[in-house]
């Protein structure tokens, strides 16, 4: 027994397999703010030029396109704008009338997205902007088109974002016109699912999901999604509902981690 | 190995990772179908333990797991110790059985990816795996399936360029 081990440990391959093994080992139990750095020194390295690369070349293809669209929602958003202000205004009265504190408002600190997850199943993307820049855990991180998701781990100059199409990324959200509130999560596939709403509520096809506010992390009013399939279910006390995110995770450059101002 | 053999296999490690940092920022995002990707650093790592052995194939599966983890760190070393399991794992079967027919060789690397994907989800993501079982088995089949298929691609090319086939 023992001279069979001692021949084992004496095979010149088994050693250095076993070393990478322990090395494997090493890893997995770092703590995760010691990975992120780990991995941010390749990232800034190798991975970030390669994506800059890849973005430059996109842009430049799709520049014309690109540029046709933002005229034209430039011209919705001008119209939209001065309706806006006129809501706000009047908002604003509404308020003060009734005796509402004013919404804390929010900043909003930009950052470029320099890595994306590759697996099919888990879903975060990698930021460049850390603790230096003063981020921390659980702040939420949007687009002009909604919710993108929230932050799990912060480096020193890079961070990761749990996207909302992540398995374990929950979000209290409510109806824009029934307000009837769920809780949205990703459940698989290309849609996110609104539980938790009840069957007497008219949640329609067509409806913007919005969140809450509740929960503390997202601050109301961020639209999550669109409702595009919604129908009771027998047997159930709640409404099957999906909802197509407004973000396109998949071509995600830009973000902002929203920073409450307190 | 006498310096001339550690020369070629360091050189094919220098290009693996190059092939995978390359595939993983730019072609893989593009060559998606239906939400799956190949996995070309699984790939890679099978074709070369089966080529070159158990011991090669740890030591270049750390380093794509390695590569690999830099796109999600918190899961960084799971795949160092699953990548260098599969080059482990290949290069027992090479030692146990003829993997020289191509249509043996692109079996193993599907059982391999099989298995690795599935493993991988399973610790990384236990309550999704558990939760969606049939899911987590589906996308595992068809990342491996997908992998299979680019490596049977990437096989054929090899096999007309002559060049390239004298340097893998």
């Amino acid at each position: 027994m023992i001279s069979s081990i001692t021949r084992f440990i004496k095979n010149r391959q088994t050693m250095p397999v076993i070393t990478v093994f322990c090395v494997c080992v090493i890893l997995i139990a770092l703590p995760q703010s010691v990975k992120v750095t780990i991995v941010s020194f390749f990232i800034d390295g190798i991975y970030y030029p390669l994506n800059r690369l890849d973005i430059f070349l996109t842009d430049i293809a799709s520049a014309r396109d690109r540029n046709v669209e933002l005229n034209r929602k430039l011209m919705d958003f001008s119209i939209k704008s001065a309706q806006y202000i006129e809501d706000h205004n009047e908002n604003i009265r509404l308020r003060r009338m009734l005796g509402f504190d004013i919404q804390l408002p929010f900043t909003l600190t930009p950052a470029e997205v320099i890595g994306i997850q590759p697996t099919l199943l888990s879903r975060s993307v990698i930021i460049n902007a850390g603790y230096d820049e003063g981020i921390t855990n659980m702040q939420p991180v949007i687009t002009a088109d909604g919710v993108v998701g929230k932050i799990i781990e912060v480096g020193a100059s890079t961070s990761v974002v749990q996207l909302l199409i992540d398995y374990n990324c929950r979000i209290s959200v409510v109806d824009q016109y029934t307000r009837a509130m769920g809780i949205v999560r990703w459940n698989g596939g290309k849609l996110l699912e609104m539980g938790d709403v009840p069957q007497e509520s008219e949640v329609a096809v067509g409806d913007t999901i919005v969140c809450s506010g509740i929960g503390g992390i997202f601050p109301p009013s961020l639209v999550v999604g669109t409702v595009i399939f919604a129908q009771d279910s027998p047997g159930s006390l709640f409404k099957d509902i999906k909802v197509k995110p407004t973000v396109n995770f998949n071509s995600l450059e830009e973000v902002f981690v929203v920073t409450y101002d307190r | 190995m006498s310096p001339m053999t550690d020369k070629l296999v360091l050189g094919k490690y220098i290009a693996g990772a190059i092939v995978v940092i390359f595939y993983q920022a730019i072609i893989a995002p593009r060559t998606r179908i239906l939400g799956v990707e190949a996995d070309m650093a699984v790939i890679l790592t099978i074709w070369i333990a089966l080529n070159h052995g158990l011991q090669t194939g740890v030591y270049f599966g750390f380093i794509m797991g390695f590569l690999t983890g830099v796109f999600n760190p918190l899961n960084l070393g799971w795949s160092c110790l699953l990548l260098s399991s599969c080059g482990l794992i290949t290069g027992i079967i090479k030692n146990k059985l003829v993997v020289d027919p191509i249509p043996v060789r692109l079996l193993i690397l599907l059982l391999v990816a099989f298995v690795y994907d599935f493993v991988y989800i399973f610790c990384t993501q236990m309550d999704l795996a558990l939760g969606n079982i049939t899911y987590t088995l589906s996308s595992s089949f068809f990342t491996a399936l997908y992998s299979a298929l680019v490596g049977a691609l990437i096989y054929y090319i090899i096999k007309h360029k002559s060049v390239l086939r004298n340097l893998f």
